[in-house]
């Protein structure tokens, strides 16, 4: 029956399919869950768009599977604490043909410093003071004050000078100097990707990549298993993997990914505020049961929000294992057992409307249900349930960070004044040592004393819990066996696409689910981004 | 005799959804919110009869427990579109002139929109919930019966009946009361049959949408919806909430094809 079922429905969607998505020979097609909002680097804030704008924009510098900056377009020196110098690659050209000079990186920063301009990245550069460009391969940023983050900030995609002038450029309208450029925007929200033949590195052997945008995962599994769409990343409910895996055509990889899932607080709320419920729901919640049954492994429970692999990472931190009876007492000392009127042991708990977060979000309600408290979820469409976090108008929430690289990202996290729009700090949580400790991290450059000190913050945010930490998301990747040469990057980056090819159908091997070590990667932007 | 094998096959369907729907507590072979990670997509077996969802949770268990949401959905959706239509009906019928055209052209206004996105957009702006479901629907629903007993009022008001009442000096609204409305009964019974089983579909559609019953509350349509994205790998995860609906769906139109063959009814209009 479930045979006759796929066949059914592989057939359904080969005669729905209209002509016009058939892909011409040496097009890539990737489905997307949804579709990129912007692909102005300056305004990407979400992961899709992130994606797509990556493949398009170069910047200064990059990041490595680490998160450790690697030269992109320029080499740099840091001759003082307060100056950073960078040398441009020789003959890079946008896909609009002009050179790519130092006029034109000095024009994106400017851009991005612009408060008329709304960019979403300007708190990432508020301490630049001043940018120069001596001659056409050289920029000098000015600081006025001492930023640690600031060369991971610089993988900003770089703009020609005369589009930089301008607000958020039309997706259409997007010039980079990335290995693809903007070829077309398709109905639906989908993007085609040309490849730009003078790309710094060489032109892509892929003549273009499609992202097209299939809302519904079946449909995504469906269009992988006839051919249609080549590569869906993390995109794929867990329970469909081994249905995929199971087709000689396709190829399954698992490796470590970056991407942080936790549950939010909001801490203004009085039950909330209190620690001992804050632990309670953390102790009260089985995340190992989600990721081995829900998950199907392809995620592994967090300590916090950095990943192991991570250059300041630490593992002694407070762990909160799945302990109902703790979660309990805890509970019952702050007011919440079950003597508590039914209301007051109720939460209302926000999601997307994400089929696997919606059936995550009843297991959390199942497993506080056994500690009497009510959940009542919400889930809404990404717009509105992201309004609502970023306006602070929830009590719980599961939200993912993708592609943490820089650790200062703790300080728009949890700095008292990083309240929402200052920063992310949407639980509006307030600990004077926490403060200390972020201010104090980011105002060194000196990387072991900078490790020691977000050591301490990983610590006492394990034990202050402003947010739960889930769990870190690998990197699930299923893609035709005749797309060669992709290789996953930890932070979900698509740059291998920049050297990968189709090959002819290699004969059919037992499926791999290779589980490696990180891979190398290329740029990625310098924020953080939700999903 | 006509209409008798619906009729039967309709009864029976019925009765047995009311006796499942009563009894679901004592029925269930296990509690609907029960959730068994470790043993989720289970298919069909001598301990889950209908299989496990993708949260290990009986199957069986919240389809029975669905048949309780449906039928409450069901008949107060109906109970309440009864008597909204049924009133205003029979007074724009009794009462002709501009309230039998006020009431008409809202009737008209109302029918002008497609029932379930008049409904979608309805619970949106309520906030998802089968309360909000039920106002819903009960707010789109009462069209049909309004224009039905309107219809059956104007027919019958011209009726010896009535003028003798008016000779011997019968109040208007005893007329209307105690001589026509009772008439009314039959043809009605046969709409809110149908009228039933559209309320059925339509709560379905809804949670399908996530704008009916919210979660742990197993609903057949819910059902659906999450079962859909294991459509590949589980199909017992659809099947069996989509076969509850057909069956109920099937057996409330038998029973109202039987009823209108039985009783003689003309074919009611609108839902």
């Amino acid at each position: 029956m479930r045979a006759a079922l796929t066949g059914l429905l592989l057939c359904a969607l080969s005669c729905s399919r209209p002509a016009a998505t058939a892909a011409p020979p040496g097009t890539v097609v990737i489905a997307l869950e949804s579709a990129p909002a912007a692909l102005d680097p300056r305004f990407t804030t979400d992961a899709n768009s992130a994606l797509v704008a990556d493949l398009v924009s170069d910047g200064l510098t990059a990041g490595d599977e680490r998160g450790e900056p690697v030269p992109a377009l320029a080499e740099w020196q840091h001759p003082s604490p307060l100056e950073w110098q960078f040398t441009l690659r020789a003959n890079v050209r946008f896909h609009d043909g002009t050179p790519l000079t130092a006029a034109d990186v000095a024009a994106t920063y400017r851009s991005v410093l612009d408060p008329t301009m709304g960019s979403p990245k300007r708190e990432a550069f508020a301490a630049i003071a001043a940018i120069e460009a001596p001659d056409p391969l050289t920029v000098v940023f000015r600081l006025r004050e001492v930023s640690a983050s600031f060369l991971e900030s610089t993988s900003l995609g770089i703009m020609p000078a005369h589009l930089a002038a301008d607000g958020p450029i039309a997706p259409a309208a997007v010039v980079g100097s990335g290995p693809f450029r903007v070829a077309e925007i398709l109905d639906g929200g989908g993007v085609e990707l040309a490849a730009w033949r003078d790309a710094p590195d060489g032109a892509p052997r892929l003549a273009r990549v499609r992202f097209r945008v299939v809302p519904d995962g079946v449909v995504r599994a469906l269009e992988l298993a006839n051919g249609s769409v080549h590569l869906v990343q993390n995109a794929l409910d867990p329970d469909l993997l081994p249905w995929l895996a199971a087709r000689p055509e396709l190829e399954l990889i698992i490796s470590p990914g970056t991407t942080f899932q936790y549950l939010g607080l909001n801490l203004r709320d009085p039950r909330l505020a209190d620690r001992r419920v804050r632990t309670a729901l953390a102790a009260g919640i089985d995340r190992n049961a989600i990721v081995r049954h829900v998950l199907r492994d392809t995620a592994t429970a967090a300590t916090g929000l950095l990943p192991p692999a991570h250059w300041a990472y630490t593992g002694d931190v407070a762990q909160h294992p799945y302990d109902p009876a703790r979660a309990a007492a805890l509970l019952e000392r702050a007011g919440l057992g079950r003597a508590a009127s039914a209301a007051h042991r109720r939460f209302s708990y926000k999601t997307s409307t994400v089929e696997l977060r919606r059936r995550i979000a009843e297991v959390f309600q199942h497993d506080l249900a056994g500690l009497g408290l009510g959940l009542d979820i919400r889930s809404y469409e990404w717009a509105t349930f992201y309004d609502d976090i970023k306006r602070g108008n929830f009590e719980l929430y599961a939200l993912a960070w993708v592609g943490v690289r820089d650790p200062d990202i703790y300080f728009r996290m949890f700095h008292s004044t990083m309240q929402p729009p200052a920063g992310v700090n949407r639980g509006g949580y307030a600990s004077p040592a926490m403060d200390r400790l972020v201010a104090a991290a980011r105002a060194t450059e000196d990387r072991a004393e900078r490790r020691r000190l977000y050591a301490e913050v990983q610590r006492l945010a394990a034990e202050d819990l402003p947010i739960i930490p889930l769990w870190w998301a690998e990197n699930v990747v299923v893609k035709s066996r005749t797309l060669r040469g992709f290789v996953p990057a930890p932070n979900g980056s698509l740059r291998s696409l920049a050297t990968a090819t189709f090959a002819a159908p290699a004969p059919s091997t037992a499926v791999s689910s290779a589980r490696g070590p990180a891979p190398a990667t290329t740029a990625w932007p310098p924020h953080s981004y939700f999903r | 005799m006509r209409g008798s094998y619906r009729l039967v096959v309709g009864g029976w369907l019925i009765a047995v959804l009311i006796v499942v729907a009563l009894g679901a507590d004592r029925l269930a072979p296990y509690d609907p919110g029960a959730q068994a990670l470790s043993e989720n997509l289970a298919p069909p077996g001598a301990r889950h009869w209908l299989g496990q969802d993708a949260l290990g949770r009986d199957i069986l268990a919240r389809v029975i427990h669905g048949a309780r949401v449906s039928l409450a959905v069901g008949i107060i959706t109906v109970l309440v579109s009864l008597a909204i239509g049924t009133t205003i009906g029979a007074l724009a019928g009794f009462a002709g002139g501009w309230i039998d055209e006020l009431a008409m052209r809202a009737v008209d206004v109302l029918l002008a929109f497609p029932g379930l996105l008049l409904a979608i957009a309805l619970t949106s702006v309520l906030g998802p919930s089968l309360r909000n479901v039920v106002i819903a629907l009960s707010l789109i629903g009462w069209t049909g019966y309004a224009r039905l007993a309107r219809g059956e009022i104007v027919r019958l008001r011209e009726r010896e009946l009535v003028e003798a009442a008016r000779a011997l000096g019968v109040p208007e609204h005893r007329i209307l009361l105690r001589h026509l409305v009772p008439l009314l009964a039959t043809p009605l019974l046969v709409q809110a049959t149908f009228g039933m089983a559209a309320a059925i579909v339509a709560e379905a559609s809804l949670s399908f949408l996530g704008l009916g019953a919210q979660p742990p509350t197993a609903s057949w349509g819910a059902m659906l919806n999450d079962g859909r994205a294991f459509a590949l790998v589980a199909p017992h995860l659809t099947i069996f909430p989509g076969l509850a609906i057909m069956v109920t769906v099937l057996g409330l139109n038998c029973l109202g094809d039987g009823l209108r063959d039985r009783l003689d009814v003309r074919a009611p209009s609108g839902i």
